[in-house]
């Protein structure tokens, strides 16, 4: 935030109502410390409580030999870092794509790039294949482009079709999904179902997180310069364009990046629903609709929010529940509680 | 396009595979993983005849235990068709697939003619509609329960007609059942596990078959302490790590073998810091036969107690 | 805002500009339009004359079916959108209304052209937003979100965005239409200090005939996708000229302390 300079004769008003001045880069510091610690807060849960009870003096011994040593660090950490990716990735996913459908109820899921992935994975358990993450990252993107093709009108992919081809596409696969399934012995149908529900596995290894990590890192990145032209996309298509966009090319690369961040998080772990739609509203609830903070936001919550809620659906029950179910229960109701919200602040300014 | 990367990705898996097995996760496993699924079935003597009347002549089964259970009464030639995971005896593979839990195709059933249907307690639908749309006989016996396997059995012997012959074969099981447990009373017993399905860790409660195959085989269920009466309960790996398991039995080697050996060494690999895992004694099996209550039971039992502590040793 | 007087010309040539919808009715047909550098001038038109898409292909944001432009030295329909964006300003007729932006973010926003890879806003960003400000008499507004506005402040809000964007055309279209009386005169007031003072050229399409009278220098008739007559005020905005094209009486009032007739449709 910066004061304006003596040579300008004009000075910030004071004004009755508090308002927000410019983003600027201590801005941005500030959110990524708050969220980061969050971020850190919710992996520290999630580390320690689980599906076990762990003997925390025994655990501050870090002795390898020990059942609470490998608990925490050769399962619920990379299990934790999984979440942080996943959770990010679809938070950041339904941040760009909300935007870019200008509908608050669009989510990674709803342009069927999940329902690829999950084609592809649920191919790759019907018939036996080991390597259901690349297939599913595959299906993924022979969903993107088919989504991409469809939808592309004279070199841009508007909001409306863009959405009908996502809808339209999803509708194939998700049918496509049934016939696999119903053709599948009983054993496969159980894995497929399973995959299906989405969640987080115990047994993650480095050759699967570190790159899924970077690309997710690579991603905000990505996203984090591009925040300015979200902020104008979200005025419309026609102001991002007069204020010097390139809308085109722009939606173009926001889609497929927003997509590829969709299609290594369902990869991971499945179609986890509910993070990509929920998060991104309730940041905006908090921060406002600058994506410049939003973006480093959304990947720090999406990742905290999975990564706590994974930890419950583990510990709550009797028996190890996936992620996918908790927060298909948590979101419905969340989200229920923003619509009520976002129609009182608009009613209340109608009057 | 499509058969091009699935190839791609089978390549990819069996350059995955040869390294993983190097490592010798899989190096216990000097039984096929057949060795289950082919044990014989069981000849009795019978002192009775197979009456000319009031038996069923055309049986159709969709319980595999009870196909099996057929056979050893000696009416294993009026069966005329099988469930789609009926494949034991050999010979029943030649009869008519009339499909599974889920896709049984009530056509080809009735096509068939039978005087006798036997289901699944479960296959509430299909049984209504046989009966009351067909007219047909159905039969939903006890036997997938495991506390009333012996019930079932006799059930089955009234509706066939020969219920001393099936009184023989419970005696039979219960005599055998009562060896081999006797076989390692006496011995300390291996800690198992048992896994179902990797991908959700399904291991067999209390009051699953397999609890009742592993006592008998003189095992320890690992996973009988857990606080649930479901057969299958899946739990998450740090409860396999609390656990220790001296033995692991991996059942989820299916149709796919060669693939999914090498999927279950990968996942076992990765689990290095297990002891069983550590000292190589991961085994993998076909599960057909291991969560079929039938007439094998006994043999299965004795088998599966064998290797058990032979391993151990 | 005073340091633009760069050497971009700001003319505009338009010849012979065609545009067709995808049905195959044309909307322009052959439109010459020749506006020199640091001049001011108004489109009218009746209803589906086309203004407002003569406007937009002025802008650079609807490709043209046929004929040469010329804009600031560009042509806009093939310049990059972040160059144009730095020479042409186009503010439609309407935004949407549910932005939840405060004024100050939304003419910041109006800097993207100038802006780097960086996505903060620098201290002369500031300094141009807040000063665009000051120009539409909104320096109070700066914190207000825009959807607790007036119509009237929202479109000052919007016209301050253009402004920011320092561009050396200004294309309007219907820039007063929400705007009491006071803000209109303001308006155009700002907007030909803009032409006298940093030679700007401004281009504002509009259904009043006599508010854009009194600050144009040339006036474009435009109807049915064709010019029916181009000039000075004095010998355009007449009845005789007009009536034609509007298809109704016209009456022409001669009002002291007025430079031309007020026109008024005949009740």
């Amino acid at each position: 935030m910066s004061s304006a300079p003596e040579a300008s004769a004009v000075e910030p008003p004071s004004t009755g109502r508090r308002g927000r001045g410019a983003t600027g880069a201590r801005r941005v510091l500030v959110v990524l410390l708050v969220f980061g610690a969050l971020a850190a807060g919710c992996v520290l849960f999630s580390l320690l409580v689980g599906a076990t009870r762990i003997d925390l003096e025994a655990l501050l011994r870090f002795d390898p030999e020990t059942l609470d040593y490998q608990k925490v660090f050769r399962h619920r950490l990379p299990r934790s870092m999984a979440a942080l990716i996943v959770g990010g990735a679809l938070a950041l996913a339904g941040l760009v794509f909300q935007a870019l459908i200008r509908n608050p109820l669009a989510s990674p899921y709803i342009l069927g790039v999940s329902a690829g992935g999950s084609l592809g994975a649920v191919l790759a358990l019907a018939l036996g294949v080991t390597f259901v993450s690349p297939a599913a990252f595959l299906g993924a993107c022979v969903a993107i482009l088919l989504v991409y093709g469809v939808a592309r009108t004279g070199g841009r992919v508007p909001a409306g079709t863009l959405l009908l081809a996502g809808v339209v596409v999803n509708a194939f696969f998700s049918a496509s999904i049934m016939l696999v399934n119903l053709l599948s012995a009983r054993d496969d149908q159980a894995r497929i179902l399973r995959w299906l529900v989405g969640g987080l596995r115990e047994d993650y290894d480095a050759g699967l997180l570190l790159p899924s990590a970077g690309a997710t890192l690579l991603l905000l990145v990505l996203l984090f310069f591009l925040s300015r032209q979200l902020n104008l996309l979200s005025l419309g298509d026609l102001a991002a364009e007069r204020a010097g966009v390139s809308v085109a090319r722009t939606r173009t690369v926001l889609y497929l990046l927003a997509s590829l961040g969709t299609a290594a998080a369902v990869s991971i772990s499945g179609p986890i629903g509910f993070v990509g739609l929920i998060v991104p509203h309730f940041l905006r609830l908090i921060l406002g609709p600058d994506h410049r903070l939003l973006v480093p936001a959304a990947v720090l919550a999406g990742g905290g929010f999975l990564s706590v809620v994974d930890t419950l659906a583990q510990s709550i029950f009797v028996l190890p529940l996936p992620a996918g179910v908790v927060t298909a229960f948590l979101g419905g109701p969340l989200f229920l509680i923003l619509l009520k919200r976002r129609d009182r602040r608009r009613a209340g300014l109608d009057e | 396009m499509v058969r091009f990367i699935l190839l791609l990705l089978l390549v990819a898996q069996g350059c995955d595979r040869s390294s993983v097995e190097r490592q010798g996760i899989l190096a216990a496993q000097r039984w096929d993983s057949k060795l289950f699924a082919e044990l014989p079935l069981p000849e009795l003597e019978f002192t009775t005849e197979i009456p000319g009347t009031g038996v069923p002549h055309r049986i159709v089964s969709f319980i595999p235990s009870v196909t099996e259970i057929i056979f050893v009464l000696g009416l294993g030639d009026r069966l005329v068709g099988r469930c789609h995971w009926c494949d034991w005896p050999r010979e029943v593979l030649a009869l008519p697939d009339v499909g599974g839990l889920q896709n049984a195709s009530q056509e080809v059933i009735v096509d068939l003619r039978p005087d006798l249907v036997v289901l699944f307690r479960d296959q509430v639908e299909l049984a209504g509609s046989l009966r009351d749309g067909f007219g047909l006989r159905v039969l939903t016996p006890a036997t997938e329960e495991t506390d009333r396997i012996d019930e079932g059995i006799r059930e089955l012997g009234v509706a066939l007609g020969v219920p001393e012959r099936a009184e023989v074969l419970v005696d039979y099981l219960a005599r055998e059942m009562e060896r081999v447990a006797a076989r390692w009373r006496d011995v300390p017993g291996p800690r198992t596990l048992v896994v179902l399905d990797r991908s959700s860790l399904w291991v067999p409660g209390r009051t699953s078959f397999l609890e009742v195959l592993l006592e008998t085989a003189g095992a320890v269920n690992v996973a009988a302490s857990l606080d649930t009466d479901r057969p299958w309960p899946s739990v998450s790996l740090e409860k396999v790590l609390e656990w220790r398991p001296e033995v692991i039995l991996d059942l989820g080697i299916g149709k796919a073998e060669d693939l999914a050996r090498g999927e279950a060494a990968r996942f076992w690999s990765g689990l290095s810091h297990l002891d069983a895992v550590r000292n190589g004694r991961v085994l993998l099996f076909q599960s057909g036969v291991l969560v079929r209550p039938g007439p094998r039971m006994a043999a299965v039992a004795e088998k599966l107690g064998e290797i058990l502590h032979e391993l151990r040793s | 805002m005073n340091e633009t007087a760069t050497a971009i010309d700001g003319a505009i040539t338009a010849r012979g500009i065609r545009y067709s919808y995808r049905g195959g009715r044309e909307a322009l047909r052959g439109v010459d339009a020749s506006l020199s550098s640091g001049s001011f001038a108004a489109i009218i038109g009746p209803n589906g004359s086309g203004k407002s898409t003569l406007l937009r292909i002025l802008a650079g944001l609807l490709p043209r079916s046929g004929g040469s432009l010329e804009v600031a030295g560009i042509d806009p329909g093939t310049m990059k959108s972040r160059h144009r964006a730095r020479r042409i300003a186009y503010l439609p007729q309407d935004e949407p209304e549910e932005l939840p932006f405060t004024a100050l973010e939304l003419v910041l926003m109006g800097r993207f052209a100038y802006q780097g890879l960086l996505p903060f806003d620098r201290d002369e960003d500031l300094t141009v937003a807040r000063e665009c400000l000051a120009l539409v008499e909104a320096q109070e507004l700066e914190d207000r979100l825009l959807v607790e506005m007036s119509g009237g402040e929202r479109q000052r809000i919007h016209l301050a965005r253009a402004l920011a964007q320092m561009p050396r055309v200004l294309l309007l279209d219907e820039p007063s239409s929400s705007l009491d009386l006071h803000h209109q005169i303001e308006a155009y007031r700002l907007l030909r200090r803009l032409v006298d003072e940093e030679r700007r050229t401004v281009v504002v399409v509009s259904h009043d005939l006599n508010l854009p009278a009194a600050f144009a220098e040339q006036v474009i008739v435009l109807s049915q996708g064709e010019v029916h007559a181009a000039g000075p005020p004095l010998e355009i905005l007449r009845a005789s000229v007009l009536e034609p094209v509007y298809r109704t009486r016209i009456l022409e009032a001669r009002v002291e302390g007025h430079p031309f007739p007020v026109l008024l449709p005949a009740p």
